[in-house]
């Protein structure tokens, strides 16, 4: 069965800019037209050969792995089983960053093979937004249904370490 | 590393009659065959981090190209001695160390001004490759473009011994066609969400091209406000219509090479200068002057250039200093000889003015950033902004006051202006209410400056003032160019080579280059890795010499450069315009000549 890799990371760094950053990713693959929540088989270290994926996510926000590198940091490659890609896998990616306030988002990666659409990008602190994320995401998607319940959690940054 | 792109050709020949629609086809095939490739253009090795040694202290790590087979390496930058260095391990090519930053305490100064931007939202080439090798602009890039450079041709009058770039030595002509360059300067105006609005033409030179004016006018057309041409401005000394033509055209300035003000540290056009000047006064067409510095060789004229461009401030608007970038292969002991940084610079000119610019008048580029933010604010649109790396460049800005040089800096309270406009940026993005938040500024401008201070011409009606209120309530190109015939602009911008080489730099830089495939890419990639941009693209759409040669019926040869000195020398304008910098009546004929045969300038007459 397919592996889906994505990342957690924290980060501290200030060269030449002062950087906080927090990031890591929720997955879900589509079938039948219902999301279903992937399940986490492994988590190792982060190698050479996943820069390009990393840096993927990383370029959302106008950042590279060379900032990483600029400052303390500690990075985990989180691999995901995929019973079923056909109809893509869905990344729910929280990031908080940002001196001197954090600012936290949701970003909504569509993947289908090694390409992906941002579906939608929701700043944490618009809690109507986020809310409507579920139901934004079911409808663009033609799901019968979506559920983010197990993800709220996440959404609302309580996950994360660095606040 | 061999590189099976290098043999990627385009009929060129074919195309000299087709449509802009045509080059958007032929760009979109051959595209990918351009771009560099791992494992046959470069090599990834970044897992060894560089040991700090005793006595250094650790800054950063960063990513940087060996400068021997471009593998992309993990490099330490590091403080010893004052000063800042960078070091890399490459598995084949051992230890590589260079400075890169000559006082540590000016870089830590520099560092605190340091603002990212937003890049672009449309990039013209997906992630697929680390940086550098995926320019194009890729989707990682941080700052938008804010001068696009367009390589007019690769022919040049001159062939001066150090530069490999011209037609002769590459063996091809590149000479893009108006229709290609419609192609070129439409994606520069696609950009988003900022689009280009600044363009350097430059070559090879320029002026060579009988079309330059119809260039220049078409890009006007397409909304382009900020046109400069890069010359050594030798046709200009003796075409004073070519000025006119130039200013009618829509050039805004010239970027025009000036590396001295004695023939010999300036044996390019130290003689042609003087009358360039006076025609492009005669025009109204401004000019900045452009010496390169080389540890050495030019470093003790940098407070003359200053001089010399005060005394002629009707028509020179700054002095964009560009120290010595050292490209191919380069033993230690001499980059050494010839290396200078920025703040080895700035200390020569603050030693060789007595001190009247000094390092505390200097800026990092990104520190007027906040500005941008502000306008940005007030406006609810995206603005132009520098965001570069600190490190690539330094500016000030001095007025002539009677016989004295005044930075800005001495009766404008700099510091705690940008601090200032910082935090207002700060409080619109918040949410401030942007009418309060421009009251709060206007009332509060007049006291960042200490009018006594200022020189008599900025005194008289406070003219600064209403300057600074137009630039903040216009924010638009006329309010900054008003400003800038007021003042001397100085700028210093250190170009990379693989020596100094840092990702973090590239992945700022906001002067690009853009490929006859409608690719954006950074300066220093185009320039520091040739092979895999500069002259990768343009061999690809060049013209093989000979076949050039036959199709235009000119021979490349004919229109080389035979300067006449004796007349230059002789004449009124040259010995007027260094009266009072130089005494050019002791330096002896001889020397003249032997500085012209020397850089490669054959005479006449």
């Amino acid at each position: 069965m397919p592996i889906f890799t994505s990342f957690y990371l924290v980060c501290k760094a200030e060269d030449p800019k002062p950087l906080k950053l927090e990031l890591g990713s929720d997955i879900y693959y589509i079938l039948r037209g219902k999301a279903a929540k992937a399940e986490l088989v492994e988590e190792r270290e982060f190698l050479d050969e996943d820069l390009i994926e990393l840096e993927r996510r990383l370029s959302l926000l106008k950042l590279s792995y060379n900032d990483l590198i600029h400052g303390s940091y500690y990075i985990k490659a989180r691999r995901f089983l995929i019973p079923h890609e056909g109809e893509g896998v869905l990344e729910l990616m929280l990031v908080k960053w940002g001196v001197p306030r954090p600012l936290g988002e949701v970003y909504v990666l569509r993947w289908l093979g090694e390409e992906y659409e941002l579906m939608i990008k929701v700043p944490l602190s618009n809690s109507r937004r986020l809310r409507r994320l579920p139901v934004f995401l079911k409808d663009r998607l033609g799901l019968r249904s979506f559920e983010l319940r197990e993800s709220w959690h996440s959404l609302k940054g309580e996950s994360f370490k660095f606040k | 590393m061999s590189s099976a792109q290098a043999s990627v050709r385009v009929d060129y020949l074919s195309l000299m009659e087709a449509k802009e629609e045509d080059f958007r086809k032929v760009a979109s095939k051959v595209r990918n065959k351009l771009i560099p490739k791992q494992g046959v253009d470069y090599k990834v090795s970044i897992a060894l981090r560089p040991e700090l040694k005793e006595g250094e202290r650790l800054i950063t790590f960063t990513h940087s190209a060996c400068p021997y087979c471009r593998s992309l390496l993990t490099a330490a930058l590091f403080e010893r001695d004052g000063k800042v260095w960078i070091r890399k391990i490459c598995p084949e090519h051992g230890e590589i160390e260079e400075i890169y930053w000559g006082d540590y305490e000016l870089y830590t100064k520099f560092r605190r001004w340091q603002e990212d931007g937003r890049g672009v939202d449309n990039p013209h080439l997906p992630l697929a490759a680390p940086c550098p090798f995926n320019c194009g602009i890729c989707p990682r890039h941080k700052s938008h473009p804010a001068l696009v450079n367009i390589v007019l041709t690769n022919r040049c009058d001159l062939s001066c011994w150090y530069c490999f770039f011209y037609s002769e030595k590459a063996g091809y002509v590149y000479e893009p066609t108006l229709e290609h360059l419609k192609f070129m300067v439409r994606a520069l105006r696609e950009m988003s969400p900022i689009s280009v609005k600044a363009v350097q033409l430059t070559g090879g030179e320029p002026t060579l091209r009988d079309d330059l004016i119809e260039i220049i006018e078409m890009i006007k057309e397409f909304g382009i406000t900020h046109v400069q041409v890069n010359t050594h401005a030798i046709k200009l000394a003796y075409e004073p219509e070519l000025a006119v033509k130039l200013r009618k055209a829509g050039t805004n300035v010239l970027y025009v090479s000036f590396d001295g003000v004695t023939p010999y540290t300036n044996p390019k056009n130290h003689w042609e200068v003087p009358y360039a000047l006076e025609n492009c006064k005669r025009a109204g067409l401004g000019v900045v002057l452009v010496p390169t510095i080389i540890k050495g060789f030019n470093d003790h004229e940098l407070g003359d250039i200053v001089r010399f461009a005060l005394k002629h401030s009707e028509i020179v608007r700054g002095v964009n200093f560009q120290p010595v970038s050292l490209t191919g292969r380069i033993p230690k002991l001499e980059r050494e000889k010839y290396r200078i940084t920025i703040p080895e610079a700035i200390a020569a000119l603050e030693e060789q003015t007595g001190g009247e610019i000094s390092k505390e008048d200097w800026y990092p580029v990104p520190s007027i950033a906040p500005l941008s933010r502000l306008v940005e604010g007030l406006t609810g649109r995206p603005q132009f902004t520098l965001t570069n790396h600190f490190a690539c460049g330094a500016a000030t800005y001095v007025f002539k006051d009677g016989d004295k040089i005044v930075p800005i800096t001495r009766f404008v309270k700099v510091d705690g202006l940008l601090e200032y406009l910082r935090e207002k940026a700060h409080e619109l993005e918040g949410g401030g209410n942007k009418y309060l938040v421009l009251l709060k500024i206007l009332a509060k401008l007049n006291s960042f400056v200490e009018w006594r201070k200022a020189p008599s011409s900025l005194r008289r009606r406070r003219s600064l003032l209403r300057l600074l209120y137009k630039i903040l309530i216009k924010h638009d190109y006329s309010s900054l160019g008003e400003f800038h015939y007021r003042t001397l602009f100085l700028g210093m911008m250190h170009f990379q080579d693989l020596y100094n080489h840092d990702v973090a730099r590239v992945q700022r830089c906001n002067i690009f280059y853009v490929t006859p495939d409608g690719r954006l890419v950074p300066f220093c990639s185009f320039n520091v890795l040739p092979e895999l941009y500069r002259d990768r693209v343009q061999k690809a759409f060049g013209v093989p010499l000979k076949d050039w040669e036959r199709r235009t019926g000119v021979k490349i040869a004919d229109y080389k450069y035979r300067r006449n000195l004796r007349k230059l020398v002789e004449g009124d304008v040259y010995r007027r315009y260094y009266e009072g910098i130089v005494n050019v009546n002791s330096i002896p004929f001889e020397d003249h000549i032997n500085a012209s045969k020397r850089f490669g300038i054959p005479l006449s007459g």
